[in-house]
């Protein structure tokens, strides 16, 4: 069984070849195969350099050799030369005898040169008798050179070592010869002098050199003449004994220590032997001269080639290093890019003839691209994008990346994708030159889109009602004035606030006010055309833009009539119907306005007008409407700067009777006991008397003031004024009355209005049951158990509550009897007509039976006539108040009133005018 | 070791005598002449000629005759001056240059006269011969080839 039998061996081949590989890229194969030219040049030049060697080591054999030839061939000469003087000077003696000897020699030109020879004869005694110079009166009797002959005689000359003495100063050898008498015995010495310095007179620098050496040794060792460059020295011992004959060998003879190839010959009848020696440093320095030579032009190649060798080698490093680089960056955008989530495609401009680009080549692409186009990678590398994405003409891809090129900027586009398999996708692409191509990156961007285009509708549309919002709709109305002002057409912008709305809001909860709001926006907007606009600024406001209408305003009013209708209809909140009306200000351009602003500004004024005249309807703009805008700001800083006055003024002490211009004040308005007719109460009601515009009827500012919330500060004051004065009236002894102060919403809203109620009476002194507080219907439908839980408060505290305007809003019964109060007022619009409307005449009897029934006091407002008076007196009303018997009066007028009472008291009263 | 220069043990005494000479006899110091016999036909000689017949570098006269130079008595003062103010040579260096003439073979020194008067007469005997002598020794018999100032 084998398994994976081949794999071992294909990784040890793999790990083979990327060594093989890496040893076959130059930089390091060169290095390795440039090691033989070196070893070659070093193994030559040590050949040369040891070839030479011997060579010059032969020539200086040599040259030692035929140099001790010649010295040996001139030393023998020379020493036979002077053994033949001293034979000659022997048998001259022996013939002539010692004193005729030297004579007769020179006559026969038989005596040595004197100049380099000294002869001299001695006799058997020892004393020097004849010469060839002027001899000394010598005895030399003990002299070696004399008695070796005597006593040994010989047929070998005596040689003497080299010394300086009596007989001749400068240093010589002495070279003797017995003399015998004719019958064989001792008779003298024959003897020759010679300088040392002779024997080495041979020597020849262009032969010897410097340091070669010439000598002339005896051979007792001890040199005669050695002769070192000039130098001529003697006496020293010489060691040759190791040296044969014909032989030259190194070495180190002298004392100088200098190594010598020495050639050493022994002279045949003589004790001597001639040396020669060549110094070796001098033999050699040419040799040596040479060896540097080769040595430097050795170096000097290999210093070369390994800087060429390293130069090649580094430059192909660094290209392999190049290569490397390259081929990871290579790898690593390939990596990068097939993970990118974005296609990219790497292209190359294709050429014609002329240069122009005319087609781009695919290069690489990255899977994505693949899933992109629906093309494998494998065939999309190599084709043209003409031939594989021809679609791409189309769409302006091709252009781009033509502009691209030319240019080299980038350029990115969005666009919708329209060919399989990307069909309706949104893609964005980006093209980035490159050189001599481009690479176009494209990526999807549906999600993005799509999230985008949530966002912008969410930007633009109300959330609830899916309608445009306010910043859509102005956007609309802008284009829309520019449509009209271009084409000199008209347009028309309704706003639209629903009536009744809050009370739904607050009486059913938010989500019914939201699905009323979802049912209204949908009927109006079925009135209205395609390319009209319903749009929802906020709360319950609506608007309605008509971007091309008729100049004639009145030709709106069929639509708007409709709108109108479909607003009133009915809408079922669960299973709650709950019915709303609207109030719509319109304006048309170029009437109303030329700009959207002043449009918009002036359909709020015309919508706000709708309201005031009693909601339900719709009002086109009329250039009043803005006056009654103006007004309104004015009394609004009246009515500050007013309750700043009022309050300092009451600061700096007391009530001013009459209230100056600019302050408010109050006028009471008695309430009378229908039984009795007497007066037990007041209604505290108060008036602004504007320093330019008079006196300003209280519905035109009391709205203006709980809008702006200063109805807040108005009311404290209010109440405050209302309880000092009733303890003012107490304290005069006077009637007890009550005192009834109008809250208005706003106020019982205010989270301390228990807390200012309890202060006013407390600084006052007013008892708590001598304060009633009167609150209207719809105040207390809008927040019902808050409103509860306030009047319990009260209640409490020991104050009075009554119902205001009872039977105008929806109030529900069933909350009626759980409200804390004692008195329900009838609205004065339904004792209006009392005398001849039988359905007012009913209503006012439902409610006065109805506060019977609940133990609540009613009492009627707004009573003119004897009529109404009578009617409800013998309907059993409890209470009335109104112009027959009293408009609101100063509370002077009401002093006084009550000191008529207690006159009276008793009589019936008479009515007063 | 006696490793004593041969030049410089030699050469102090040497200028010591030749100084003195030249101190002593001056006008006879300059008196030198160079003689050949009268009956030789060689005509007026160079200073380097005549030491090259001294030094055994020529072996003839100018003219082709054979030249036989004669030297004064070894240690002769003349002899002395004529090869200082001639060959340019002072005592030892003659001697080593003929110690080494002799000693490779290469010649032989001239042969000696015992004085002025010895050299004159042999000159005379010979025209072969080339002498020197002191100016105030000559006479008829021979004949000046040159005078040395």
């Amino acid at each position: 069984m084998t398994t994976h039998p081949t794999r071992p061996g294909t990784a040890v081949g793999a790990r083979f070849g990327r060594w093989l590989s890496r040893a076959l890229e130059t930089h390091i194969s060169l290095p390795l195969f440039a090691l033989l030219p070196l070893i070659a040049i070093w193994v030559v030049t040590f050949h040369f350099i040891d070839a030479e060697r011997r060579t010059a080591t032969a020539a200086a054999r040599d040259a030692a050799h035929e140099q001790v030839d010649t010295y040996e061939a001139q030393m023998v000469r020379n020493l036979t030369a002077i053994d033949q003087t001293l034979k000659v000077l022997k048998y001259a003696v022996e013939t002539n005898g010692a004193r005729g000897a030297v004579p007769a020699l020179r006559r026969q030109g038989l005596l040595p040169p004197s100049l380099v020879f000294v002869v001299a004869i001695v006799d058997r005694d020892g004393n020097i008798v004849a010469g060839n110079q002027a001899m000394p009166h010598l005895n030399v009797a003990d002299q070696a050179y004399f008695t070796a002959p005597r006593d040994h005689g010989g047929a070998t000359p005596f040689v003497s070592r080299t010394l300086g003495d009596a007989f001749k100063a400068e240093p010589h050898l002495h070279f003797t010869r017995r003399i015998e008498d004719p019958a064989g015995g001792f008779a003298g010495v024959a003897m020759v002098s010679v300088d040392p310095a002779y024997f080495t007179s041979a020597y020849e620098r262009s032969r010897e050199g410097d340091l070669g050496l010439l000598g002339l040794v005896g051979d007792d060792g001890v040199a005669r003449a050695l002769r070192v460059g000039d130098k001529v020295s003697w006496g020293q011992r010489v060691a040759l004994d190791g040296l044969a004959d014909d032989t030259v060998i190194r070495l180190a003879v002298a004392a100088d220590g200098v190594e010598r190839y020495t050639g050493v010959r022994r002279l045949h009848g003589f004790p001597l032997a001639a040396v020669i020696g060549l110094a070796e440093s001098e033999q050699m320095a040419q040799f040596e001269q040479h060896r540097a030579n080769y040595l430097a032009g050795a170096l000097a190649a290999s210093a070369l080639l390994i800087g060429v060798v390293a130069m090649i080698s580094a430059w192909s490093w660094q290209l392999a290093k190049a290569r490397r680089r390259e081929r990871r960056a290579q790898a690593t955008y390939a990596a990068a890019s097939e993970a990118s989530l974005d296609a990219i495609f790497v292209l190359r401009c294709l050429y014609d003839a002329q240069g122009a680009v005319v087609n781009f080549l695919l290069e690489a692409t990255n899977s994505r691209a693949a899933h992109m186009t629906g093309i494998a990678v494998e065939d999309m590398r190599g084709r043209t994008l003409g031939e594989l994405l021809p679609f791409y003409r189309v769409n302006g891809m091709y252009d781009e990346l033509l502009k691209v090129v030319a240019e080299g900027i980038p350029i990115e586009t969005e666009w919708q994708a329209a060919t399989f398999p990307a069909t309706g996708r949104w893609l964005q692409r980006q093209i980035v030159p490159v050189e001599g191509g481009a690479v176009a990156t494209v990526r999807d961007i549906t999600e993005r889109k799509v999230i985008e285009e949530r966002i912008r509708h969410m930007a633009h549309h109300d959330e609830l009602t899916g309608l445009p919002n306010r910043s859509l709709i102005r956007d609309r109305l802008d284009q829309a004035v520019r449509n009209a002002q271009r084409n000199g057409n008209h347009l028309a912008l309704a706003f639209v606030d629903l009536d009744g709305f809050k009370l739904v809001n607050d009486g059913l909860g938010h989500n019914a006010g939201d699905e009323l709001l979802k049912v209204v926006g949908s009927r109006m907007q079925a009135c209205l055309r395609r390319n009209d606009t319903l749009g929802r600024l906020g709360g319950d406001e609506f608007v309605i833009l008509l971007p091309d209408v008729a100049d004639n305003p009145l030709a709106l009013t069929p639509v708007l009539e409709k709108i109108r209708q479909a607003v009133t209809e009915p809408v079922l909140i669960g299973d709650q119907a709950v019915q709303v009306s609207c109030s719509m200000g319109v304006v048309t351009y170029p009437r109303d306005g030329e700009d959207p602003k002043t449009l918009m500004m002036n359909a709020d004024a015309a919508m706000y007008r709708a309201k005031d005249l009693g909601s339900n309807n719709f009002q086109f703009y009329t250039r009043e409407m803005n006056a009654s805008v103006e007004e309104k700001l004015m009394l609004l800083e009246g009515l500050r700067k007013a309750l700043d006055a009022t309050v300092a003024g009451e600061d700096r002490g007391g009530v001013d009777p009459d209230a100056p211009a600019g302050h408010f004040h109050l006028l009471y308005q008695p309430k009378i006991d229908l039984r009795t007719g007497r007066i037990f109460g007041v209604e505290a009601l108060i008036r602004w008397h504007h320093p330019e515009h008079g006196l300003v009827a209280p519905p035109r500012f009391i709205g203006l003031a709980e809008e702006s919330g200063l109805i807040v500060g108005i009311g404290e004051w209010v109440v405050r004024s209302a309880c000092r004065q009733a303890q003012a009236w107490r304290d005069a002894g006077l009637d007890a009355l009550t005192v009834s102060v109008n809250v208005s919403a706003r106020q019982f809203e205010e989270r301390r209005l228990v807390e200012r109620v309890e202060g006013a009476l407390k600084d006052s002194g007013l008892p708590p049951s001598s304060l009633e507080l009167e609150v209207t219907e719809s105040l207390l439908m809008r927040d019902l158990s808050q409103a509860v839980e306030r009047m319990r408060e009260l209640k409490a505290m020991g104050v009075s509550l009554s119902i205001d305007d009872f039977g105008t809003g929806y109030s529900s019964l069933s909350a009626l009897k759980s409200f804390p109060i004692s008195t329900l007022k009838i609205d004065k619009s339904f004792v209006r007509d009392l005398a001849s409307s039988t359905d007012d005449q009913a209503i006012a009897l439902a409610v006065i039976s109805l506060g019977h029934r609940l133990h609540l006091r009613v009492i009627a407002e707004g009573v003119e006539t004897e009529e109404q008076r009578e009617f409800l007196r013998q309907n059993e009303c409890d209470e009335m108040q109104g112009y027959l018997f009293s408009p609101p009066v100063a509370p002077e007028r009401i002093t006084t009133m009550l000191q008529a009472q207690s006159r009276d008291r008793g009589q019936r009263f008479k009515l007063v005018g | 070791m006696r490793t004593l220069s041969l030049l410089r043990r030699l050469g102090a005494p040497l200028l010591l005598t030749a100084a003195l000479l030249a101190a002593a006899d001056g006008a006879c110091a300059s008196d030198l002449v160079v003689i050949v016999s009268a009956r030789s036909p060689v005509g007026a000689l160079r200073p380097d000629q005549v030491a090259a017949i001294f030094l055994g570098q020529m072996p003839r006269f100018p003219d082709g005759a054979e030249a036989v130079p004669l030297d004064q008595r070894l240690g002769a003062p003349l002899r002395d001056e004529f090869y200082v103010r001639v060959a340019g040579k002072s005592p030892p260096l003659l001697k080593a240059y003929w110690s080494k003439m002799v000693f490779t073979g290469r010649g032989q020194p001239p042969g000696e006269a015992t004085d002025s008067t010895a050299v004159r007469r042999r000159v005379a005997e010979n025209p072969e011969l080339i002498g020197y002598i002191e100016r105030s020794a000559l006479d008829a018999s021979v004949r000046p080839v040159l005078v040395i100032q």
